[in-house]
C-alpha cells in the first residue's frame, strides 16, 4: 500500500500543553492516502483531525510517527528529520481564506510562482495564473483587491492559490464552514469538479458529515485523536463500527438491550433475535441502532406500538417522533404520511438494518 | 423644556440621546481654547490693553525671524530623532516577544510597562546627571581619560535631547506595534510557507508589507508627540538654552524678566496645529488600512514562533542594556543624588558620604501642598474621565444619529493638538476670558478640566473597542425586558465594561501622577502638583533637591504599579497617553 500512497502517516502523535496539563491531540494514527484520491477527515471538534492536517503540511511538528508526502518522508521524529511547509510539495487552503489583504487578486494566487518553491519565468506565470483563475471561474475579477470580494469569491482565490503550482497534495482545513448554507452547498460540489480537474490528491478536513459524505472518495472518521473508520461514504453510513460513528454519522436512533440468549436481546421492543456482534455473553447490556428511514410507522396498534409525539414536514418526507416506554424513536416516512401527533401508531422497523453494539 | 424640546424633534424624526449633552461638554472646552489661541496668535500689543489690535504681524514675523526658524529646526530634529530611537528600540522588542520562543514574556511586557510608567523627567534628570557636557560625571571621566578640553557627549543639542526622548518612548513603540504582530492572522503567513515561500521571503512579502501600515501609523503617532513634547527638552535644553517648539513658547509666556509674549507663540503653535492635524490625518488613515489586515481569531491557533535557539542570549541582552542603562541607570544616579549635597560623582567614597540634608532643608509644608492636590487629581480625574468618555462612546458606537461622527471627530481631536498648546490655551482663556466668572486660575479645578480634556481620547477610545465587542442584542434584551436607558446602562452595560473602567481610571490616575507639561503652564503656588515641585526645584538650580523628590515619587510609584498589576487588563492596555 505504501508504494502507491502519496501521503503516508504513521504511529503519528501530536501533544498540546494546555492548563490541565499535556493533552495528547493525535494518538499513534496510521493513514493512507492513493493517487488522486479525495480523503475526508471528519470529526467533532478538538478530534484532532486539524492538528494531523497541519501535521502533514509541516504547520506543527508531531511529537511521534512519520509523515511521507509522494514517497519523501518529510517528518520523523524517530530519525529527527522535518522537512519545512515551504519545501513540501503542497498547497493549502484555511479557513479563514487567509487570502493576502495588500494584494489584489492576481497577485495573491501568482506569489507562490514568483517567490515560492517552484518559481517560473515571468512570461509563464500570467498564463499560469490565469488558467487558475479560469478554473475557479474568477476570470475578470483579477485586478480586484481580495478585500472587496465576497467570502466565496475569496474561498475561490485561496484555492487557486493552492493550485496554481500544481502541487502534489492539496490539504484543506474546513474551506466551506464560513460561507453560508446555500452557498457551501454550491461550492462543495465544485471543489469537487475542481480536484478531479486539476487531479490533484486532497487531504480535506471537515466537522460536517453531509461535507464529508458527499466529497470524500473515503471518509476518516476521528473522535478524541483515533481514528474510529476509514472508509467509503457508503461503507461508513452503512456499517458503522462503532457507537460513535454511528451517531456521529447521519441520524440514528438508539436503544439499550440486554443479550437473554444465544441471538437475542430484550429491549422495550420486546424479545427478538438478532445478529450479534463477537463475543457477546448472556447478561451483556448492548445497544441496538437503526437509521429514521429503516423504521415505518402505520396507524393502528400492532406489535411494537406508542405514541406520536412530533410531526415534522420535511416536503419529500415527514419525521415521526413515537414514544415508546419512555424512549423516543424517530421514523422517517417517505411521501405523503397524515398521522397526527397523539395517536397510537404502530412500528414496522426493517430488521436486517439492525446494527448492535456491545456497551 | 427639555422634553418639549426632543418631543419635537422626535415628531420630525430626530431623536436626541440624553447623554447628548454631556458628550459635547469637553469638546466645547477644547474648541473654546483652540479659538481663543487663534484669536491671541492675531493681536498684536499687549493683550486686553487698548493698544491691542488685530493683525497678522505674528505670523510675518514668524517666518522672518531667524530665532524662530531655528526653534523649528531643532523641533523636527528632536522629533526624528526620538521617533528613529523610539522605534528602532521599541520595534525589534515587539517582534522578538511575540514572534519567537523568547522566555517569559511577562518578564518582557513588565519591564516595557514599567518603562511607560517611568516619568520622562526622571529620565531626563538622570542622564542630565551622567552624561551633561559640563557636569555630567561620564563625560568628566572621559576628558579626564583622554585629556579632552570638552567632553565628548553632548546631550544638549536637539539630536541628543531626541536620543533620551526617544528612551523613554521606546516602550510606546514597543506597545504600538506589539498590537500588529499579535492579531495579524496567523493563516497569512501559513499560508505563504504552503506556498512555498521561504521565511526570508514570508517575512519581505507577507509580514512586513501587512505591518507597514501599522508600523507607519506608530511612527506618525511618536513624530508628533515628539513635535511638542515639553519634559526632556524643558530638563535637558533650557539651561543650555536649546530651544524647541514646547520649550520655546514656554520661555516667551514665562519669560525670567519682562511681560510675557503670547503672539509669536500662539502663531507658531496655530502652525504646529496644523501640521500635527496634517499628520493626524495621515495617522488615521494608516490606522484603518492596518485594521483591515487585522483579524480576531476565535479559536485559531497563534503565530508559529520562531525557535529562538542561540539568539536568546543576545535578545536578552538587547532588552536588558536597554531597560537597565537606558531606563534603570538614570533613575538610580537620580536616587543617588538625593543623598548628596551638590552633584557627586557615583563613587562609593561619596557613599559613605550620604546625608539627609536634602530632606532636612526641603519645604515640607509646600510638598505636602503638591502631594494633596496630587492625590485629588489623581481620585477625581479617572472617574470624570471615565463618565465623559462613557456618554461619548455610547453614542459613537451605538447611537444611529449623525452626531456620532462630530463626537467621532470631536474626540479625537486632542490627539492632535499638541498639549503645550492645550495648556497655554487654557492658560489665556482661564486668565483671559473666564477668570471675571468663574475664578478657576490657580486652582486645582483647571487641572481637572484640561486633564479631562487631555485623556477623554484614551478613554473613549477604550470604552469604545469594549462596548462593540458587547452585542447590542443584551441592551435589547433590557429595553424588551422593560429597563429603562439609564438602568440598562447601570444594570446591564457598566458590569459589562467593568474591567475596561478598572482600567481607564488605573491608568489616566498613573498618567496623571507624572503629568509635567500641563501642570507646568498651569499651576500657581496653591495648586503645585508633585511634578510640579520637582521642575522648579530642578529649574532653580536645586538638582539634588529635585532628585530627592523625586525619591520620594518613585516610592509611591511602586505600590501604584502593583494596584495597576493586579487589576488592569493588561492586554487591552492601548497606548494613548
Amino acid at each position: 500500500m505504501s508504494n502507491n500512497s502519496v501521503i503516508s502517516i504513521r504511529s503519528l502523535e501530536k501533544f498540546y500543553p494546555s492548563n490541565r496539563g499535556l493533552v495528547q491531540a493525535v494518538r499513534k494514527i496510521n493513514l493512507e492516502v492513493a493517487q488522486n484520491e479525495f480523503v475526508v477527515l471528519l470529526g467533532p471538534s478538538g478530534c484532532g483531525k486539524t492538528t494531523t492536517l497541519r501535521c502533514v503540511a509541516g504547520l506543527e511538528r508531531p511529537d511521534g510517527g512519520e509523515i511521507e508526502i509522494g514517497g519523501e518522508l518529510v517528518n520523523s521524529y524517530e530519525k529527527g528529520n522535518f522537512v519545512p511547509p515551504e519545501q513540501r510539495d503542497i498547497g493549502m487552503v484555511f479557513q479563514s481564506y487567509a487570502v493576502w489583504p495588500h494584494l489584489n487578486v492576481f497577485q495573491n494566487v501568482a506569489l507562490p510562482l514568483t517567490d515560492g518553491r517552484k518559481r517560473l519565468p515571468k512570461n509563464q506565470v500570467k498564463d499560469q495564473v490565469m488558467d487558475c483563475i479560469k478554473l475557479v471561474q474568477l476570470d475578470g475579477l483579477e485586478d480586484r483587491p481580495v478585500t472587496d470580494l465576497s467570502g466565496g469569491q475569496q474561498q475561490r482565490v485561496a484555492l487557486a492559490r493552492a493550485l496554481v503550482t500544481h502541487p502534489m497534495v492539496l490539504l484543506m482545513d474546513e474551506p466551506l464552514s464560513n460561507l453560508d448554507a446555500r452557498l457551501r452547498e454550491e461550492m462543495r460540489i465544485e471543489l469537487k469538479k475542481i480536484a478531479e480537474t486539476a487531479g490533484v490528491t486532497s487531504l480535506y478536513v471537515t466537522h460536517d458529515q453531509a461535507e464529508a459524505l458527499s466529497l470524500g472518495d473515503r471518509i476518516c472518521v476521528m473522535s478524541e485523536g483515533v481514528i474510529q473508520q476509514v472508509g467509503t461514504p457508503e461503507e461508513v453510513y452503512a456499517n458503522p463500527p462503532n457507537q460513535f460513528v454511528a451517531e456521529f454519522v447521519g441520524e440514528m436512533n438508539f436503544i439499550k438491550g440486554t443479550v437473554t440468549g444465544e441471538g437475542q436481546i430484550q429491549s422495550i421492543l420486546g424479545s427478538g433475535s438478532y445478529n450479534l456482534p463477537d463475543g457477546c455473553q448472556k447478561g451483556d447490556s448492548v445497544t441496538l441502532a437503526i437509521r429514521p428511514q429503516h423504521v415505518g410507522v402505520q396507524h393502528g396498534d400492532g406489535a411494537q406500538s406508542g405514541t406520536i409525539k412530533s410531526r415534522t414536514y420535511l416536503g419529500d418526507a415527514v419525521i415521526y417522533e413515537v414514544e415508546i416506554s419512555e424512549t423516543i424513536i424517530m421514523a422517517r416516512m417517505e411521501g405523503e404520511s397524515r398521522l397526527q401527533v397523539g395517536e397510537t401508531a404502530s412500528l414496522s422497523i426493517q430488521h436486517n438494518h439492525w446494527h448492535i453494539y456491545r456497551n | 423644556m427639555q422634553k418639549a424640546v426632543s418631543k419635537y424633534l422626535s415628531k420630525k424624526g430626530i431623536s436626541i440621546s440624553p447623554f447628548l449633552p454631556l458628550s459635547l461638554l469637553p469638546m466645547i472646552g477644547l474648541i473654546g481654547i483652540v479659538i481663543v489661541f487663534i484669536w491671541v496668535s492675531l493681536q498684536t500689543g499687549t493683550l486686553g490693553s487698548d493698544d491691542a489690535e488685530f493683525s497678522w504681524d505674528n505670523y510675518k514675523s514668524l517666518f522672518g525671524d531667524e530665532f524662530v526658524l531655528e526653534v523649528l529646526e531643532n523641533t523636527f530634529i528632536f522629533a526624528i530623532a526620538t521617533t528613529a530611537v523610539s522605534l528602532a528600540v521599541g520595534l525589534p522588542i515587539a517582534w522578538i516577544t511575540e514572534r519567537t520562543t523568547i522566555r517569559p514574556k511577562a518578564l518582557i511586557y513588565a519591564m516595557m510597562t514599567t518603562g511607560l510608567l517611568v516619568p520622562p523627567i526622571f529620565i531626563g534628570m538622570g542622564w542630565t546627571f551622567i552624561a551633561h557636557q559640563r557636569i555630567g560625571f561620564f563625560n568628566k571621566a572621559l576628558m579626564a581619560m583622554f585629556g579632552l578640553e570638552k567632553g565628548p557627549i553632548n546631550l544638549e543639542s536637539p539630536a541628543g535631547m531626541g536620543l533620551i526622548e526617544g528612551l523613554t518612548l521606546a516602550p510606546l513603540a514597543f506597545v504600538l506595534s506589539v498590537q500588529v504582530f499579535r492579531t495579524m492572522n496567523p493563516a497569512l503567513e501559513e499560508a505563504a510557507l504552503t506556498s512555498g515561500l521561504s521565511f526570508k521571503r514570508t517575512l519581505q512579502k507577507i509580514t512586513l508589507p501587512l505591518a507597514r501600515p501599522a508600523i507607519l501609523a506608530a511612527l506618525i503617532y511618536i513624530f508628533v508627540i515628539g513635535l511638542a513634547t515639553f519634559d526632556i527638552p524643558a530638563v535637558i535644553g533650557l539651561s543650555s538654552n536649546i530651544y524647541v517648539f514646547s520649550t520655546y513658547v514656554f520661555t516667551e509666556a514665562f519669560p525670567p524678566d519682562g511681560l510675557p509674549e503670547y503672539g509669536i507663540p500662539a502663531a507658531l503653535g496655530t502652525a504646529m496645529i496644523v501640521v500635527a492635524a496634517i499628520l493626524t490625518l495621515w495617522y488615521v488613515q494608516m490606522l484603518r488600512e492596518s485594521q483591515r489586515y487585522q483579524v480576531i481569531t476565535g479559536k485559531g491557533y497563534r503565530a508559529t514562533e520562531i525557535p529562538i535557539g542561540n539568539w536568546a542570549f543576545g535578545c536578552w541582552s538587547f532588552i536588558s542594556i536597554y531597560f537597565f542603562v537606558g531606563l534603570m541607570l538614570p533613575v538610580l544616579i537620580v536616587a543617588f543624588m538625593a543623598f548628596q549635597p551638590y552633584i557627586t560623582p557615583p563613587t562609593f567614597e561619596a557613599l559613605e558620604k550620604a546625608t539627609l540634608l536634602n530632606f532636612h532643608e526641603m519645604n515640607w509644608e509646600y510638598v505636602w501642598r503638591g502631594v494633596k492636590n496630587t492625590v485629588l487629581l489623581m481620585v477625581v480625574t479617572p472617574p470624570l474621565i471615565l463618565l465623559f468618555a462613557f456618554c461619548v462612546s455610547w453614542i459613537v458606537v451605538r447611537s444611529r444619529s449623525k452626531s456620532r461622527y462630530i463626537l467621532e471627530f470631536g474626540s479625537f481631536l486632542p490627539h492632535t493638538i499638541p498639549r503645550v498648546v492645550i495648556a497655554i490655551g487654557a492658560l489665556m482663556l482661564s486668565l483671559y476670558v473666564v477668570q471675571n466668572y468663574v475664578p478657576l486660575y490657580g486652582t486645582v479645578w483647571l487641572l481637572v478640566i484640561v486633564y479631562l480634556i487631555v485623556w477623554l481620547p484614551f478613554g473613549t477610545r477604550a470604552l469604545n473597542s469594549a462596548m462593540i465587542q458587547i452585542h447590542k442584542e443584551l441592551e435589547e434584551a433590557a429595553y424588551t425586558s422593560g429597563l429603562t436607558k439609564f438602568r440598562t446602562v447601570g444594570k446591564v452595560m457598566v458590569p459589562l465594561l467593568r474591567p475596561t473602567m478598572l482600567t481607564v481610571c488605573i491608568w489616566t490616575g498613573l498618567l496623571i501622577y507624572r503629568e509635567m507639561t500641563v501642570a507646568v503652564f498651569l499651576i500657581s503656588q496653591d495648586n503645585v502638583t508633585l511634578p510640579a515641585i520637582v521642575w522648579g526645584r530642578w529649574t532653580q538650580a536645586a538638582p539634588t533637591s529635585a532628585a530627592a523628590i523625586t525619591v520620594l515619587m518613585m516610592l509611591a510609584l511602586f505600590p501604584l504599579m502593583l494596584i495597576f498589576w493586579r487589576f488592569a487588563r493588561r492586554s487591552r492596555l492601548s497606548a494613548d497617553m
